[in-house]
């Protein structure tokens, strides 16, 4: 897959007027274009502060002192780097053509997000093989990690993401990126997220859905197959049968935002079939997950 | 008898092609699906049953399958032999109030339906009694007719004669083991043609006591000082009945006594002078089981039923009456104006004076010499020729005829017979001078002709219930018949078919304006009612062989099977044919 049929062609420039926001204080060593809250180098004025003996003699505002006859010590805001991780979910449950295009994208979207903003990028899609992670940092990188994405084979993964996950994860991210479709059992997912925020300080769940999925289209009698775990049910579909399905559904979800709460995770669910623009500059925006 | 069952495999069959089929598809996860589908699911002794519900349902279906081969069946019980016959007395007794208003008859009719229930099979005859026993159904063996024969019955008020169906009913029995039931109120042992060996008798009849009080007998005369009645009452019970006796006219109540019956016996009223009335009614009014007999018609106009004969007139004459069986008396000439009995007067002495108004028919005239005459007879219209054809005679002389008489039959141009303004008839011929008592119209005629002077009223007469008997209505008119409160019963052709209304009463018959009225009365035998018993005499030869009847449980367990059988498509169709 090329990389214009994966993004838009003008898609970068569109998104470089983006850029994640976190505010998770945790940072990586070197310096990067996010201010952080901590004093440091940068050319942004913070506060003054009282000179106490110790500290640099260097940092005292000396036309302060000259109106104040006091010692003031300028202080300026410390820019840092942000480490963000995607994790792509791949096992075969988001196989579905328009579910993994849109999982591609956004995965792409939000790396571009990442790289063009100086941070440094990480991303791993869960597969059987383990695979080197990509770890760039800057926006030279931006070709080469949309070429990454357009690499990834179609899902195969068989066994569950929820137990094979956590292997793939850096330990010291300031904002992870878990993109799924959440087509899992709580009691898995439970394990997964308690031990997720050891991970990263900010933790961001973003679910992958399809109107199929949420409005079944099919009817009659069908033989449903679990493309995932090749399980079989048989569904006369009625009205009563779709009612208890969407109640399940309903359940399912609503046991899901429960488990992140309890976690600080921040779960969305997006609609493959809106669209990932719409995504992108609408829901993530009034997520208050980008500005 | 068993090919509706073919109905089975067609439904499996017809099940089997509409039955639903999956359509495979490919989702991200069945999980909510599962999900779905899981709340079904109950304790886990269910779980088992549902798990296997397949193998028990295939178990259950092999074991109704041993269990229709072994062709299971449960029995009730049957009539015996092989076949059977239903006697059934419909006379006016019938009527009886058994048990609580049900009549007798009903009783025994809803009797006879759960017997047709227990044929199991065997051919049913129905006869019943009467003047003319009917076979209702000949070896029947479809139930469905059976029913609707046995509901159709009717009283029809005749006199039982029960002998007479007896010898109907040996005529179906042809050696073959044969149950007999008879229904009816009462029937001795001893009147039973027991000489069969291999038939069974069984007697329904009335098992209840009964109170009946009974007007026997009701006659009236005229009298010069209005009329004397005689009334008979009867109380068949064994307690004693106070009952009020009413006897009535058209118009109003003539006499009203109170009378006590003592038990089992029968008392005579008489009452003198009472109004000159055209018909006497008398009624007790009590409300016993038995309510035909409460009332009895009498009417005064009677018929005249005597004949008196001029002994100058040929004997074919007196012959010719004597074969109708009426009553014929001679009269020596010289006393043909001298008489004072009621009757009809036949005689040739034209011009005589008869003394009281007796009727008179004149054959030939002694105060005139005929003439001869050549040529066919001619008939008019008239009841006297309804069927008597004179057509074929021949006629050698007449006498001249009489001015102011109607002529009703002609030869050639000459009149041959008349009838008189006051109703006398004249042929205008003696016995010698013609062929006519050769001809077997000659005594029809004569018939025709007493009817016609005997009935100077319009009274008909009294009839017994279903009586034939032919009346000279006329041959051409259609009559109806009416009871007194003007409900239309039926229609005869002519008087020749006339048959009598079946129910007691009095009835009118119309006819283009003419009325004649009638009066149906109970048979005499009829207005006694006894208990009776109910008994069996089992024919020697008749075993007990076939005294039940089988019921195969077969056609239960097929329905059973073809269940289970759409059980198990259910079953495997929610399961999916790979599991």
């Amino acid at each position: 897959m090329s990389t214009e049929q994966l993004v838009p062609k003008d898609w970068a420039g569109k998104l470089s007027r983006l850029s994640i926001t976190t505010k998770s204080k945790l940072r990586g060593q070197h310096k990067g274009s996010h201010r952080s809250q901590r004093f440091g180098a940068s050319l942004d004025f913070s506060d003054f502060r009282e000179y106490s003996p110790g500290d640099d003699v260097r940092q005292i505002d000396w036309n302060v002192y000259a109106r104040t006859d006091k010692y003031f010590i300028k202080r300026f805001l410390d820019e840092q780097e942000m480490r963000v991780h995607i994790l792509l979910d791949t096992t075969k449950s988001m196989g579905d053509s328009l579910k993994w295009t849109f999982a591609k994208q956004l995965a792409a979207s939000l790396g571009i997000l990442v790289l063009q903003r100086d941070d440094r990028l990480s991303f791993t899609a869960v597969n059987e093989e383990k695979k080197v992670p990509f770890r760039r940092k800057g926006a030279t990188y931006r070709k080469a990690f949309i070429q990454t994405i357009s690499d990834i084979d179609k899902p195969a993964m068989s066994s569950t993401f929820t137990d094979n996950a956590l292997p793939f994860l850096p330990k010291d991210s300031t904002v992870l990126f878990v993109i799924t479709d959440c087509l899992e059992s709580i009691e898995s997912w439970e394990r997964f997220l308690q031990k997720l925020p050891k991970f990263a300080g900010d933790i961001r769940i973003i679910q992958v859905v399809t109107d199929e999925e949420l409005a079944p289209s099919y009817g009659g009698d069908v033989q449903l197959e679990d493309i995932e775990t090749s399980e079989q049910v048989n569904v006369s579909i009625s009205s009563r049968i779709l009612e208890a399905y969407h109640q399940e559904r309903k359940e399912h979800q609503q046991r899901l935002e429960i488990l992140c709460h309890k976690f600080g995770i921040k779960i969305l669910q997006v609609n493959a079939n809106e669209g990932i623009s719409h995504t992108m500059f609408h829901q993530l925006l009034r997520a208050n997950w980008v500005q | 008898m068993y090919a509706w069952t073919a109905i089975f495999p067609i439904a499996v069959l017809l099940y089997y092609f509409f039955r639903k089929k999956y359509v495979k598809k490919s989702v991200s996860s069945t999980l909510f699906w599962q999900e779905a589908m899981k709340e079904t699911k109950a304790s886990p002794y269910l779980q088992h049953l549902q798990r296997n519900a397949l193998f028990y349902l295939q178990m259950l279906a092999m074991l109704l399958l041993v269990l229709a081969l072994l062709q299971p069946y449960w029995k009730t019980k049957a009539i015996a032999g092989e076949q059977i016959v239903f006697i059934v007395d419909t006379s006016a007794t019938m009527k009886v109030d058994a048990n609580n208003s049900t009549s007798l008859f009903e009783q025994h009719r809803s009797k006879m339906l759960e017997l047709v229930e227990q044929l199991s099979g065997k051919p049913l005859t129905l006869i019943t009694t009467g003047n003319e026993p009917a076979v209702l159904l000949r070896q029947e063996k479809n139930i469905e007719q059976m029913i609707k024969e046995i509901k159709k019955l009717e009283i029809n008020y005749e006199a039982e004669n029960m002998s007479k169906s007896l010898d109907f009913a040996q005529s179906f029995f042809q050696d073959k083991a044969t149950s007999v039931y008879i229904f009816t109120d009462e029937l001795e042992r001893q009147s039973l043609p027991l000489q069969h060996e291999n038939v069974s008798w069984n007697v329904e009849a009335l098992t209840v006591d009964i109170k009946n009080a009974s007007i026997k007998r009701f006659g009236a005369t005229e009298t010069a000082n209005g009329i004397s009645t005689l009334v008979q009452l009867e109380n068949q019970s064994d307690k004693e009945i106070t009952t009020e006796l009413e006897i009535s006219n058209e118009e109003k109540k003539l006499v009203t006594e109170v009378v006590k019956l003592p038990p089992k016996e029968t008392i005579t009223l008489s009452f003198d002078e009472l109004v000159n009335s055209s018909y006497l009614r008398a009624n007790i009014d009590i409300q016993d089981s038995y309510l035909l007999d409460n009332e009895n018609i009498v009417f005064m106009a009677d018929q005249l039923s005597n004949i008196f004969i001029d002994s100058s007139i040929h004997s074919l004459v007196r012959t010719a009456f004597q074969s109708l069986d009426i009553n014929v008396s001679s009269v020596p000439p010289e006393q043909v104006g001298l008489l004072k009995e009621e009757g009809i007067m036949v005689t040739n002495q034209f011009g005589i004076d008869i003394d009281n108004e007796n009727p008179v028919l004149y054959i030939g005239r002694n105060d005139a010499s005929p003439k001869e005459v050549n040529g066919k007879v001619q008939t008019t219209e008239s009841p006297l020729f309804a069927f008597a054809d004179l057509k074929d005679i021949y006629v050698s002389s007449v006498y001249p005829p009489i001015d102011g008489y109607t002529t009703i039959a002609t030869i050639g141009d000459d009149p041959f017979i008349q009838t008189s303004p006051s109703g006398d008839i004249i042929i205008l011929a003696d016995i010698q001078m013609t062929d006519w008592p050769l001809s077997p119209t000659f005594p029809l005629f004569m018939w025709g002709v007493k009817e016609n002077l005997s009935s100077g009223s319009d009274y008909l007469g009294t009839f017994t219930p279903n009586e034939r008997k032919p009346l000279s209505l006329g041959a051409l008119n259609e009559w109806e018949i009416y009871t007194m409160n003007d409900n239309y019963e039926y229609t005869i052709e002519n008087g020749g078919k006339f048959v009598a209304p079946s129910e007691p009463g009095l009835y009118v018959l119309r006819s283009k304006g003419a009325e004649k009225n009638l009066s149906v009365i109970l048979p005499q035998e009829e207005k006694v009612i006894d208990k009776g018993t109910s008994y069996k005499v089992n024919g020697q030869q008749v075993n007990a062989e076939g005294d039940y009847q089988v019921h195969s449980f077969v056609p239960y367990i097929l329905i059973l099977l073809i269940l289970l059988f759409v059980i198990e498509w259910e079953v495997q169709r929610r399961r999916g044919f790979t599991s």
